[in-house]
């Protein structure tokens, strides 16, 4: 099922959470609503679920206005960062009560709910864990039970906010990557929150970057890393550097050193802030004079696959700089060396 | 904050998970 939201405004007294938000998820999507605290990305996901009602704007489920639909009504599976699992229920009951609470009508009979049930613990792979209670569980199984349970009323579209959230780094990633292949086989339109870009970046089809409640940009993992619309999503999505200093022609100049700016060809002179990533450098031990500036190694953490180099730039700035092992070996860099740096590459706002 | 406002502050916001997941859950159910 496809969601689409229109012209989508949330306020809460006087504060806007979200503003004027348009998007539109396609059947089968997973997709991420990554941003600070206080962007508008859970209250986004918390409207399209029917648990707040929106000011102005739609909400469409497969093309169908659903705002005035309750959220039962909606076939909503939502998934929260507490698990939020029913501490005196067993791991079965938890994932059975969807199931259990349906009118006689469309109730199905007990040793159907046994069936599904049993299939879905074995789907979240808690076979042995069935009759435990919540309390027994380590968080990351507790969140594979929420996300059975919201499963097991078979949703149209999954929802789950921050559902890594509470746990830590190693059951994230983990988890992360269980959620992404999960998804491959069962196909269900899915959108989730997180403040953390690399789940983001990792797990999503696509990203929605949200900052004061509205979006910034709309991309693939590839293209919102590689391409940032704005200054926003560049800072949010990984470490950069930034460089105040002049565009003009072609060139960009940082105090009196000139590089290089391809992307600033047709430009005239203009106050710029130029973003680097920290990979797009090259460090030397030699000068060569063309479009290098001296930096002198502040600190080197060479934990992980590449080697992260504290720099002070000749003007004093700090440059946070990423080197490969090999080149680190090469370069034989520790704290006092003075090195010669060059920007490969670079992105170019202007104010 | 102090830790007791901490505290009521996340149970609150556990509570109002606990909720949401029932209503959602629940054929009938409003918030």
């Amino acid at each position: 099922m496809s969601i689409e939201v229109v012209g989508l405004t949330k306020r809460f007294g006087a504060f806007v959470a979200i503003a004027d938000v348009n998007l539109r998820v396609e059947t089968g999507e997973l997709v991420a609503l990554l941003g600070p605290s206080g962007s508008g990305k859970t209250t986004l996901l918390r409207v399209v679920a029917g648990l707040e009602i929106p000011d102005e704007g739609r909400v469409l489920f497969d093309d169908e206005v659903s705002t005035d639909r309750r959220i039962a009504d909606r076939r909503v599976g939502f998934v929260f960062q507490h698990y939020a699992l029913f501490r005196h229920m067993s791991v079965f009951e938890n994932i059975a009560f969807g199931l259990r609470v349906r009118p006689r009508a469309t109730r199905p009979p007990d040793a159907e709910i046994e069936q599904r049930v049993h299939r879905l613990i074995e789907l979240v792979q808690l076979e042995a864990m069935a009759d435990r209670l919540p309390s027994q569980l380590s968080g990351g199984q507790r969140q594979r039970v929420a996300l059975a349970r919201a499963l097991a009323v078979e949703p149209s579209v999954l929802l789950l906010d921050e559902p890594f959230g509470a746990l830590d780094a190693k059951v994230r990633k983990e988890l992360r990557r269980w959620l992404r292949r999960l998804h491959d086989e069962l196909h269900v339109t899915s959108v989730f929150v997180t403040h953390d870009q690399e789940e983001a970046l990792e797990a999503a089809d696509r990203v929605v970057v949200m900052n004061q409640g509205r979006i910034e940009q709309v991309g693939t993992p590839p293209e919102v890393y590689a391409h940032p619309a704005t200054p926003f999503v560049y800072d949010f999505l990984g470490d950069v550097n930034l460089f105040r200093g002049r565009i003009e022609h072609g060139k960009a100049y940082i105090g009196s050193l000139e590089f290089d700016a391809p992307g600033a060809a047709d430009r005239e002179a203009r106050i710029a802030t130029l973003y680097i990533r920290p990979h797009q450098f090259e460090i030397d031990r030699v000068g060569n004079g063309e479009q290098q500036f001296r930096a002198r190694v502040a600190h080197v953490n060479p934990a992980g696959p590449m080697v992260k180099v504290d720099l002070v730039a000749e003007w004093g700035d700090p440059v946070r700089v990423e080197v490969s092992q090999e080149r680190f070996r090469a370069l034989a860099l520790e704290a006092g060396t003075e090195v010669f740096v060059r920007p490969t590459d670079m992105s170019i706002f202007t104010a | 904050m102090t830790a007791f406002a901490a505290r009521v502050q996340s149970v609150c916001v556990v509570l109002c998970e606990l909720w949401s997941t029932f209503v959602a859950l629940t054929p009938g159910c409003e918030l």
